[in-house]
């Protein structure tokens, strides 16, 4: 009897064990720090069973856990670079694209800092360093504190492409791991600036200013008239398929783009 | 007209996928964008178009080539072959001369790494096994040189453009190309690199027109055998240490001058030092040139050509202990002083292009050093002047042909040449046919 007993828990073990499906997504902060969670807990109430294992520590982390075949999908705010398609070849990965949901990369400063809008030169000069004092940029005087994301992002090197000409930070600018660290630092700070995603810039104690004149609207980025709109997107390798490709199928579905456009994002449709 | 939108995306993505094996980066961005921008293509459609050539690029010979790791923002190959007939003649006394004829080859084989955040690496192997030469002797019987086939590291090192984020400031360390207003081929020798680093300050505006900047360079010379005294007698490594200002101002329209006065200095001697005597070394400097550097880009009276006159004095203040060194007991006093005289004329670039060189060099007894001098020049020695014309032409783009002619004399004839280490030479003759082809 014992023995039965023991056989049909084991037995119903194994049923449950195949049924359970697990998606493991790994990159981008931007993505996987409020988006990608809300996404799969509304995947998750439709789909019970299938488990997440969501790590966001970058774009550039991201890309690389697909080469490296360790996740399911690849979160990124940025393209892959040509290397990195090079170097997936190298492991016979074929590198796919998926765009989920636009963004606008938003500039924010103290709450208490006067200026309104910045344009795409003032911002060049500013994070490169050849501008360090607001009083250069119609501002009022103060040394000009840097906030910027750290390498692995994929936010510093699209506003490095976007804004910056491709150059290098100024040394004096302070790397953090994540938008939500950026807005509380900038908040602090009335001499702060700092760029993130749109989603984070309901925070408290800072302002979004404008670039060549345009806010990062729903609108202005869909119609990318925003001069620092891009788009964010899943990689998998090769066409999605499988329970990647029902989730990224479901945030592509009215729901999803509902909660895309909840959480700050802008809906691809 | 969803299905004809595909088929366009279609036939535009293998269009592109055809023209991208040589573009840059091989992914037609702005064009892509731009449809993008128009509506003519989805986002997604644009992305998957921009994938689907990047994949394909990856899976050429070119695309292939993995740069290491992601933190690799550009990797340049890049070289040069030369193969040389060499003639040279030395005169040692009277009516009597030695001659010789060579076959010789060079390969140099190098990679750029360009990093992220301005700093980039750069390797190059050559053919040779010396520091002094590059060239190596054609035949396939036993090699008088000893292995001239064997290929040694040139160059490897580390540069970073604007250290610690200051834009004035660049650096490189390691075995590096010769980085100072020095003419190369003559007073340094053009297949030496040193070993060390240098730091570059500038170059600020001063005027619109004015440019100052700065060059610290500090190499090891001679890196002593035996230099731990607390294994042994000891010796001192010997330092070369370059320092040198350079003005660069525009003068006019066709005319820039560029004036590097410095100072080179050779600290440490190479020689043992006691255990008994530490901590006192009391190296005593042999080299310690003033130096300097003027290079005058001028128009020249042939349509299209374009004009360079350059010029070196040095002037060494220690060449009273050189002359010790080397026992030198007939030298002069002075012996010291070191000039070069040349003007170049250039047109063109590439294929049917042409330069013409033509340099008065005379280089003192004690004045320079005769491990930096160029080799080629005067039989590797001090103690000469003469001239030297080089004429060289484009045959393609990549591949030059030139012919260079020195002819040098002694110039104190109290100090015979084998004083100086090697051959006693009165004078010589050298003639050099090359192809050099670059890539």
């Amino acid at each position: 009897m014992k023995n039965l007993i023991l056989t049909a828990i084991a037995a119903a073990l194994t049923i449950s064990a195949a049924r359970a499906e697990k998606l493991v997504i790994k990159g981008s902060d931007t993505l996987g720090a409020k988006l990608v969670p809300q996404l799969a807990e509304a995947f998750k109430a439709k789909n019970p069973g299938v488990s997440f294992e969501i790590a966001a520590e970058g774009s550039t982390t991201g890309i690389a856990a697909i080469i490296d075949s360790t996740a399911d999908i690849g979160m990124a705010s940025r393209r892959a670079k040509g290397t990195e398609f090079a170097a997936s070849a190298t492991k016979g990965v074929k590198m796919s694209p998926t765009v989920v949901a636009y963004d606008g990369i938003a500039i924010v400063v103290n709450a208490n800092n006067p200026l309104k809008n910045l344009t795409k030169r003032q911002l060049e000069q500013i994070f490169t360093g050849d501008v360090t004092d607001w009083s250069a940029v119609g501002g009022k005087a103060g040394k000009i504190s840097l906030y910027t994301r750290n390498t692995a992002s994929g936010t510093y090197s699209e506003f490095k492409e976007m804004a910056m000409n491709k150059r290098d930070y100024a040394g004096t600018s302070q790397k953090l791991a994540g938008n939500e660290q950026i807005v509380a630092e900038v908040a602090k700070n009335p001499n702060g600036i700092g760029y993130v995603g749109m989603a984070y810039v309901k925070a408290s104690g800072i302002k979004v200013v404008t670039v060549d004149g345009g806010a990062p609207t729903k609108d202005s980025v869909q119609a990318h008239h925003y001069p620092l709109a891009r788009n964010t997107y899943f990689y998998t390798d090769g066409v999605p398929q499988g329970l990647a490709k029902k989730f990224i199928d479901f945030i592509l579905s009215p729901a999803g783009e509902r909660i895309i456009d909840q959480v700050g994002f802008v809906p691809v449709k | 007209m969803k299905i004809l939108k595909q088929w366009g995306a279609a036939a535009l993505g293998a269009a592109l996928t055809v023209s991208s094996v040589c573009a840059e980066g091989a992914d037609g961005g702005a064009l892509v964008d731009a449809l993008v921008k128009k509506g003519v293509l989805s986002s997604q459609e644009g992305e998957e178009i921009r994938a689907e050539m990047l994949n394909d690029y990856a899976t050429t010979p070119g695309g292939f080539l993995s740069v290491g790791s992601s933190a690799v923002k550009g990797l340049k190959l890049y070289g040069d072959a030369r193969v040389r007939y060499e003639y040279d003649q030395q005169q040692r006394t009277v009516h009597q001369a030695q001659e010789r004829n060579r076959n010789r080859y060079r390969l140099r084989i190098g990679a750029e790494y360009t990093f992220a955040d301005g700093y980039s690496a750069n390797v190059r192997l050559a053919t040779g096994q010396k520091r002094n030469s590059t060239n190596a002797d054609g035949g396939t019987g036993n090699s008088t040189y000893g292995f001239d086939d064997t290929i040694y590291v040139d160059v490897v090192s580390l540069s970073a453009e604007h250290l610690f984020g200051a834009e004035w400031l660049a650096a490189s360390a390691g075995r590096i190309l010769q980085p100072h207003h020095i003419v190369m081929g003559w007073t340094w020798d053009s297949d030496l690199t040193a070993d060390g680093g240098v730091l570059k300050l500038g170059a600020w505006k001063v005027t619109d027109d004015v440019t100052i900047g700065t060059s610290h360079g500090a190499y090891i010379w001679t890196d002593a055998a035996s230099d731990n005294p607390f294994t042994g007698v000891g010796k001192s490594d010997v330092w070369l240490f370059i320092n040198q200002l350079d003005l660069g101002a525009r003068l006019g329209k066709d005319w820039k001058l560029r004036f590097s006065p410095g100072f080179v200095s050779a600290i440490g001697s190479g020689r043992h030092n006691s255990i008994v005597t530490l901590p006192a070394v009391n190296d005593v400097s042999e080299l310690n040139v003033f130096l300097l550097d003027v290079a005058l880009d001028t128009p020249f009276f042939i349509a299209g050509t374009k004009g360079k006159l350059y010029g070196e004095y040095g002037v060494n203040l220690s060449a009273g202990e050189l002359g010790r060194t080397w026992q030198l007991t007939n030298h002069n006093k002075g012996d010291n002083q070191f000039f070069l005289l040349g003007y170049q004329i250039a047109k063109g670039r590439g294929k049917g292009a042409w330069t013409l060189d033509a340099t008065y060099a005379y280089y003192e007894a004690l004045s320079w050093s005769g491990a930096l001098i160029d080799s080629d020049w005067n039989g590797n020695k001090l103690n000469g002047h003469g001239i030297g014309l080089k004429f060289g032409y484009g045959l393609t783009d990549n591949l030059t042909a030139s012919v260079n002619w020195r002819k040098s004399w002694r110039i104190n004839k109290n100090i015979s040449s084998s004083e100086l280490g090697g051959g006693a030479q009165t004078a010589t003759d050298l003639v050099q046919l090359d192809l050099s082809w670059k890539f």
